[in-house]
């Protein structure tokens, strides 16, 4: 467990990361560096069904292929995906407090 | 024969005479038959009867409750712990490699999303305070001369409160020749209240002459410094009952300003701090006349200035020192971050010496002095002496620097960037706003938004590159450095009357970003910016420091652009 808990410490060392969760295929959240449970809950409900879309897109289009990572860039945050093996890794990224 | 008729005679002997009944047979009546009657009789069918019974077989109870659903997810579920254990190990070094590829992307493509943004929406007026009536169709009857403006006069000065929610200004008149006759006012608006009384202040305060300035005290949110034409200074504590006058200093001493107190600002003062220990008396006030004298004040011992300097300085080919009238001061501020750790720490390295600050005054003449504010104890306790024995007083002159190249009409503006100590700018009726290094000679940047004079300039204190410039044409000229084409030139233009009525005076509000207040004729307008002029950029903060270290700041700037 406590590995878990370091290479989570080590992701949210990178500059601007402002939170990582990992999420079950339920959508159910098992890691989060939120202290708030409501936003953990917002990017657990939301986003694994749309890395699914993503990663049907993908296979539809060539079913040799797979859905490697998935970015999402707004104006204020950049949101990282890594879905595999029924679990998704999100982590939360501010580009502006990383590159200043 | 005859038969004899013979009457028999009637005989009524066979009536009975015990019932007294006679009866006569009708010969008329006879019976009738009723002919066609029948008699007819009807009987319902049988009716059927039939008995039925029913009755319910056994019984079950089953009852339903939802769950306390926090109760649930406060315990992480337990999940096959090696297989996330694994997910992680597999994915951490490729999210590694994505989050470096972000940081790179953004630095790369942020100029050019930002390009995208070419419109610059407009400022809204969102209040329009005036303490005066405005239409004079309208005018009450009852009303009092003060409630008109009869003596026409005009904003000096505004100032917002440290909490941001009160702005106040201060009304006076500038074209005054020789003893001011006119009164003078302080009028306050608590803009957080639900309703904002446009035509009435929720405090008024009358002065015997114009009120020509006016600070609120940066920490405590009710008290207020005014100073007026005849050279007096008043603090005022608006959260009194009562007289809300807490100080005034005194008109008949040697030293006290002469003219008109131009600029009232409050310094931090670590000796004042560490003496009495409250916020509010950690400041003292500083105030600058236009007879050249800058004084200190303990704002709660108004009766004589603690220390106080003049402005002499040698006009260019004579010896002999002269005093210059100051029109404008500003105090160099530490940026952020930095004060923050030496006041924690509990020194005074601010400067290296107790008490220094460096200020920079504006003439008349056009020139800019640096001065410095190195007052220590032994020097107090002189001026102190002095000021006893009753004897003329000597004040010596904080000038270090005049050499920066002067404007060719009166500075009224000068103001310190909050982000970058030696940078500051100056406005003056030449119609030209400078940007300075206070370490260099020439001007940084010269840029020229009107042709009429110019009252006022502040920098934005949450964006490190954008300022703004108060004209005698009524309109406000704000300008963003980062966002500058191959010309700057201001981003935005406030049309603040509409009646080419000159701004005297401007604020940004301090804790608000996107509030902005300025005065003319008549009252305060109170503006919420674009928030492209209010939400901080990446790298501004880095340019800034390039500015002031650049030769060619525009030429900088162009490049910085990618243009």
């Amino acid at each position: 467990m406590s590995d878990i808990e370091s290479t989570l410490t080590r992701i949210q060392g990178h500059k601007g990361v402002i939170g990582v969760i990992i999420v079950n295929n339920q959508g159910v959240p098992l890691r989060s560096t939120f202290e708030h449970d409501a936003m953990t809950k917002q990017y657990a409900d939301l986003i694994p069904s749309l890395a699914d879309l993503a990663r049907n897109l993908v296979r539809d289009l060539d079913p040799q292929n797979d859905l490697e990572f998935l970015r999402i860039r707004s104006h204020k945050h950049e949101i990282m995906v890594a879905a595999k093996d029924d679990f998704v890794l999100l982590v939360i990224q501010d580009p502006n407090a990383a590159s200043t | 024969m005859k038969e004899e008729l013979v009457e028999v005679p009637k005989d009524f002997g066979d009536a009975d005479p015990s019932d007294s009944r006679v009866d006569v047979p009708s010969s008329w009546k006879a019976s009738l038959k009723t002919a066609g009657t029948k008699s007819v009789s009807t009987e319902t069918k049988p009716l059927v009867y039939e008995m039925a019974a029913t009755q319910t077989g056994g019984s079950n109870t089953t009852g339903t409750q939802t769950d306390d659903g926090s109760k649930a997810s406060k315990a992480p579920p337990k999940v096959n712990a090696s297989g996330m254990m694994e997910f992680v190990k597999k994915v951490e070094s490729m999210m590694a490699g994505e989050l470096h590829k972000a940081a790179e992307e953004h630095e790369v493509l942020e100029p050019f999303t930002r390009a995208a943004e070419d419109e610059q929406e407009p400022a809204v007026c969102i209040h329009y305070l005036s303490p005066f009536q405005q239409d004079m169709t309208q005018q009450d009857l009852n009303a009092t001369s003060t409630q008109i403006n009869k003596h026409r006069l005009v904003v000096t000065c505004i100032s917002w409160s440290c909490t941001g929610q009160t702005v106040a200004a201060s009304f006076g008149r500038y074209d005054v020749v020789g003893w001011c006759t006119y009164p003078g006012a302080l009028t306050t608006w608590n803009l957080g209240r639900e309703e904002v009384n446009t035509s009435r202040a929720d405090h008024r305060i009358d002065t015997d002459t114009c009120l020509m300035s006016c600070a609120f005290h940066p920490a405590h949110p009710a008290l207020i410094a005014g100073g007026t034409f005849n050279g007096e200074v008043y603090v005022w504590d608006l959260s009194q009952e009562g007289d809300p006058q807490r100080g005034r200093s005194d008109v008949l001493l040697d030293a006290r300003h002469t003219e008109p107190v131009i600029a009232v600002t409050w310094q931090y003062n670590l000796s004042d701090a560490a003496k009495y220990g409250t916020k509010d008396k950690s400041y003292r006030l500083v105030t600058l006349g236009a007879d050249g004298r800058v004084l200190t004040w303990m704002w709660h011992k108004l009766e004589a200035p603690v220390y106080g300097y003049q402005l002499l300085y040698p006009q260019p080919g004579i010896d002999r020192k002269f005093v210059w009238g100051g029109a404008c001061m500003a105090f160099q501020r530490e940026p952020r971050g930095v004060s923050q750790q030496s006041e924690s720490k509990g020194n005074a390295a601010v400067h290296g010496g107790e008490m220094a600050g460096t200020f920079l005054v504006g003439t008349e003449g056009g020139k800019i002095f640096k001065c410095y504010n190195d007052v220590n104890d032994a020097s107090q306790k002189d001026f102190a002496k002095q000021l006893e024995k009753a004897e003329r007083v000597e004040m010596r002159t904080p000038v270090r620097e005049a050499n920066y190249t002067p404007h060719a009409g009166a500075v009224f503006g000068v103001d310190c960037s909050p982000f970058q100590r030696e940078l500051f700018l100056s406005c003056s009726t030449d119609g030209s706003v400078r940007l300075y290094s206070s370490l260099r000679m020439q001007p940084l940047l010269h840029l020229e938004p009107t042709a009429s004079y110019l009252f006022a300039v502040q920098f934005s204190p949450f964006r490190p590159m954008v300022f703004a410039a108060a004209g005698g044409d009524g309109f406000v000229y704000m300008y963003d450095l980062m966002r500058s084409q191959d010309v700057i030139r201001p981003v935005l233009t406030l049309d603040t009357n509409g009646m080419r009525k000159p701004v005297y005076a401007m604020a940004f509000n301090p804790r608000k970003h996107d509030v902005f207040a300025t005065g003319d004729a008549t009252g305060i307008q109170v503006w919420k910016l674009p928030s492209s002029l209010t939400s901080v950029r990446r790298g501004e903060e880095a340019l800034l420091r390039k500015t002031a270290v650049a030769d060619d700041v525009a030429e900088m700037l162009r490049k910085s652009h990618g243009k």
